[in-house]
């Protein structure tokens, strides 16, 4: 394999994780992930419905891709923790894409409570993936307790709006050896793009290909954006310029 | 004994049973199902602990499984 995405001692081809919720219908999102070539696909952790049949997002997934469990709606550490333990004993996973929503309007992590379980988590022997805030000292504060990757935003949940701080970014990508995947707020491919020629190691996208008016194009259209990205990140682009250095010869122009 | 009366999945739900297997089979759920994890007052029971568990009036029962998410 060749320049392997290596995630907690893991190798992994791909570097797009896709998020599994809100597609169309359920053969759209299979047919997405295949589009992406994505290796691992988040689920939330939520109540069975005790009343009507059961959909099974597990079963349906289940040898298709690595699932990778959030916890996704917890406010406190408390219930962030039990998500996880729950989530390790429904799919004998101990990975868990880590979220502590501080607030509804925003969505943005609730760093406290967030340090507060990743520690935990680590502890407890979890492979600890936290969603969080694109500040490079919190960042450097979960590489520290022993996270597997950090996982900042690019922008809000959902909100579409791509990088809005790349800057930020890079000195998170510059400031850690552990995986950054960017998470939350890519919009379209060229997001993901920049966000791998950063020299981030992947990206997790589930809006902008589950509500893409053809998300299995835009799923192929990220797969190629990440590809493309990494394949600058590693090439190394050119220094920006403030005036024009020219590409043809200087000499031998005629009249000359 | 006389039934008791816990939450399950935040829903007040009267039980013939005061064990945790029996109230999960009832809902049609066994030991031998993938993808679903239990909890009794904010702690995990992994499911080998489901035959031993006695409940009391007023636990609070999650049964949890992985959905569609980001």
């Amino acid at each position: 394999m060749e320049d392997p995405f290596t995630l907690a001692g893991e190798r992994f081809s791909s570097r797009l994780l896709m998020g599994s919720a809100g597609f169309p219908n359920q053969q759209t999102m299979l047919d997405a992930l295949a589009g992406s070539g994505a290796e691992i696909v988040t689920v939330a952790i939520r109540r069975i419905n005790l009343a009507a049949q059961r959909e099974d997002t597990a079963a349906l997934l289940d040898g298709r891709c690595r699932l990778l469990p959030n916890t996704a709606g917890c406010y406190t550490a408390r219930d962030a923790v039990l998500t996880a333990q729950l989530a390790r004993e429904a799919l004998a996973t101990n990975w868990i894409k880590l979220e502590v929503i501080g607030d509804r309007h925003t969505l943005y992590p609730d760093t406290e409570e967030l340090l507060r379980a990743a520690s935990d988590l680590v502890q407890a022997g979890f492979v600890v993936l936290p969603y969080c805030t694109d500040d490079p000292v919190t960042c450097r504060k979960l590489a520290d307790l022993g996270c597997a990757a950090i996982m900042p935003l690019a922008a809000p949940i959902g909100s579409g709006m791509g990088l809005i701080n790349r800057y930020n970014l890079e000195l998170i990508r510059a400031g850690t050896g552990i995986p950054v995947i960017v998470d939350a707020g890519i919009g379209t491919a060229s997001d993901a793009a920049i966000a791998l020629e950063l020299g981030c190691d992947a990206v997790l996208v589930n809006s902008a290909i589950a509500k893409a008016r053809g998300p299995v194009l835009m799923a192929g259209a990220m797969r190629r954006a990440v590809e493309a990205g990494r394949l600058a990140w590693r090439a190394g682009r050119i220094p920006r310029l403030h005036h024009a250095e020219p590409s043809s010869p200087e000499t031998g122009m005629i009249g000359t | 004994m006389t039934g008791i009366s816990v939450i399950l999945n935040g829903a007040r739900v009267a039980s013939s049973t005061d064990s945790l297997a029996q109230l999960l089979a009832e809902q049609r759920i066994d030991g031998a199902q993938r993808f679903i994890a239990v909890a009794v007052n904010n702690v995990l029971v992994p499911r080998g602990g489901w035959p031993d568990l006695r409940l009391s009036d007023g636990d609070r029962i999650e049964i949890v499984q992985p959905m569609k998410g980001g």
